[in-house]
C-alpha cells in the first residue's frame, strides 16, 4: 500500500522524455549550426588562403618581386631600385619595343601588388618603365 | 514483525466504521479472500503461476489478486478481489495511503491457538484454517485482538491500490517501459550528438588555428573583405591597362608616355587630330575618363584609376 502510484511513475517518466527530447532537439539544433558554421569557416579559410597567397602575404610577395627582379627578361634593364619596409620602385631604361611587352606581360602576369606603373619614351626605340610594388 | 505501537485494523464485510490515527496494519477478515493450500515439489515461481488454476470453479466471476506464501512444506494460495477491499475500506473513511501492509488473517493469525474476538465475531484456527465465526457460536474462552502481540511476516499481499483507474495497472507499467525505452534511446542520442558537437567544435578551432583565422566572424570578414579588395583593385588595374593597350591605333601612332597611380593618365601621338574622337569613344567605353585634349597630333587623357 506504500507504492507510489504508477500512473505518478509514468508522467514522471514522461516529463523526463519531453525533457530529454527538448534536449536531444536543442543539441541536434546546435550540432546542425555548428556543422553550418564549419562549412562557412572552411569556405573562408579556402578564400583567405587563396587570397593571402595571392596579395596578402608581405613574406611571399616579396620573394615575388625580388625573383621578378632578377628575372632573365627584366635584370638587363634595371637601371636602379628603391626600397623600404612596404615599398620596392624598380626603374627599367633602354628597353626596346620588343622587349618592353615581353617585360609588361611579365610584371603584369605575376601575382604582385602594383603601386604605379610608368612607361615613357626615351626615344623613338627606347623605352623607360617606373614601377611600384607594395608588399 | 509488528511493533507494539502499530495500529492492527481488521476488515469485515460487517466493518461498520474504524479509524487509523497515523499508519496502520490491515489484516482481511477470510470474506474478503479465498483460500486453498497444497503439498508441492515446486519453486515458489512455479507456485505463482499457476495459482489462478488452483482457485478454478471456486470464485465466483470477477478480477482477483492471487498472493502465494510458503508456510512449512505446503503452498499456500490466495486469491482475493483488490477492488471490493478498497470500496470497504474508502467506505469506512480510510486512504490507501494509511495502510502499510496487508496480510490476510490466515497468515496474521496461523499460530493463534485461542480464538480472537473481533467485534461480534471470532476468528477461529479450525485445523490450520482461520475462520471467522459469530460469538454465539464459540463457547471456548477467547482473547482480544488489541491483547495480542502478533508476529507478522515480512512479506505482506500486494494490494493494487491503483486499480479504480479507467486505464489497467499492467498498461501504465507497460506504457511506463516504453517511455523508460523511448528516454533511454533519447539520452543515447543526446550523447551522441554531444560527442558530434565536440568533435566540430574542435575540427573550427584547428582550422582557425591552421589558418590563423581571428576568433569573431566580423574579424574574418574584414580580413577577407581587405584582401578582395585588393584583389579587385589588382585585377582591375591589369584590365584598364589591357584596355588601353589594345586602342586601335593606326602604324604611325604610337603612346609616348603611360602613367598608372593614383590616376590613369597617358599620352598617344595621332596620326590626324580627328581620330581623337575614335579614341575618345573606345576609352569611355570601360574608363572614367576624366579629361580629353588633343594639343599639337598629341592626345592627352586622364581617368579615374
Amino acid at each position: 500500500m506504500n507504492r507510489i502510484n504508477p500512473l505518478y511513475i509514468a508522467l514522471f517518466l514522461l516529463f523526463i522524455l519531453a525533457i530529454v527530447i527538448y534536449q536531444d532537439h536543442k543539441i541536434a539544433k546546435m550540432v546542425d549550426q555548428e556543422q553550418q558554421r564549419l562549412r562557412q569557416i572552411q569556405d573562408v579559410a579556402k578564400k583567405i588562403s587563396t587570397l593571402k597567397n595571392y596579395w596578402g602575404d608581405k613574406k611571399i610577395q616579396r620573394q615575388r618581386v625580388l625573383s621578378l627582379v632578377n628575372s632573365p627578361i627584366i635584370k638587363p634593364f634595371v637601371k636602379t631600385v628603391q626600397q623600404n619596409r612596404d615599398r620596392y620602385k624598380l626603374f627599367l631604361h633602354n628597353i626596346d619595343a620588343k622587349n618592353a611587352d615581353r617585360v609588361a606581360d611579365k610584371i603584369f602576369n605575376s601575382f604582385v601588388r602594383i603601386g604605379s606603373f610608368t612607361i615613357d619614351w626615351q626615344s623613338k626605340e627606347k623605352i623607360s618603365m617606373e614601377v611600384e610594388f607594395r608588399y | 514483525m509488528a511493533s507494539k505501537s502499530t495500529e492492527i485494523l481488521f476488515l469485515d464485510k460487517d466493518t461498520a466504521s474504524a479509524s487509523l490515527q497515523g499508519k496502520g496494519v490491515l489484516i482481511l477478515s477470510p470474506a474478503f479472500y479465498w483460500f486453498t493450500k497444497e503439498q508441492m515439489q515446486l519453486p515458489l515461481s512455479q507456485a505463482k503461476k499457476i495459482a489462478p488454476s488452483m482457485f478454478e470453479g471456486i470464485t465466483p466471476p470477477g478480477e482477483y489478486s492471487y498472493y502465494v506464501e510458503k508456510v512449512g512444506d505446503e503452498y499456500w494460495f490466495f486469491a482475493y478481489n483488490d477492488q471490493e477491499i478498497l470500496d470497504k475500506l474508502a467506505a469506512i473513511g480510510i486512504k490507501p495511503s494509511q495502510i502499510s501492509k496487508v496480510y490476510p488473517a490466515q497468515l496474521a493469525f496461523k499460530d493463534i491457538q485461542t480464538p480472537i474476538e473481533v467485534g461480534n465475531k471470532v476468528l477461529v484456527n479450525d485445523n490450520g484454517t482461520i475462520i471467522l465465526l459469530p460469538k454465539s457460536l464459540v463457547k471456548a474462552e477467547t482473547k482480544k485482538l488489541q491483547e495480542l502481540r502478533l508476529d507478522l511476516p515480512k512479506r505482506s499481499l500486494p494490494l493494487k491500490a491503483y486499480s479504480s483507474f479507467a486505464i489497467s495497472e499492467d498498461l501504465i507499467y507497460k506504457f511506463a517501459i516504453l517511455v523508460f525505452l523511448a528516454i533511454l534511446a533519447y539520452a543515447v542520442e543526446v550523447f551522441v550528438y554531444k560527442k558530434d558537437l565536440a568533435k566540430v567544435v574542435a575540427t573550427q578551432e584547428a582550422l582557425m588555428q591552421k589558418c590563423h583565422l581571428p576568433p569573431t566572424s566580423i574579424q574574418i570578414k574584414n580580413i577577407l573583405a581587405s584582401l578582395q579588395k585588393i584583389q579587385k583593385e589588382q585585377l582591375g588595374l591589369r584590365e584598364k591597362l589591357e584596355y588601353i593597350l589594345r586602342m586601335p591605333l593606326s602604324p604611325a601612332e604610337y603612346i609616348t608616355s603611360l602613367s598608372f597611380g593614383k590616376k590613369i593618365t597617358f599620352l598617344v601621338a595621332l596620326s590626324d587630330p580627328k581620330r581623337a574622337e575614335l579614341f575618345k569613344r573606345y576609352l569611355t567605353k570601360k574608363l572614367h575618363v576624366t579629361k580629353m585634349s588633343v594639343k599639337n597630333k598629341t592626345l592627352y587623357v586622364e581617368c579615374r584609376a
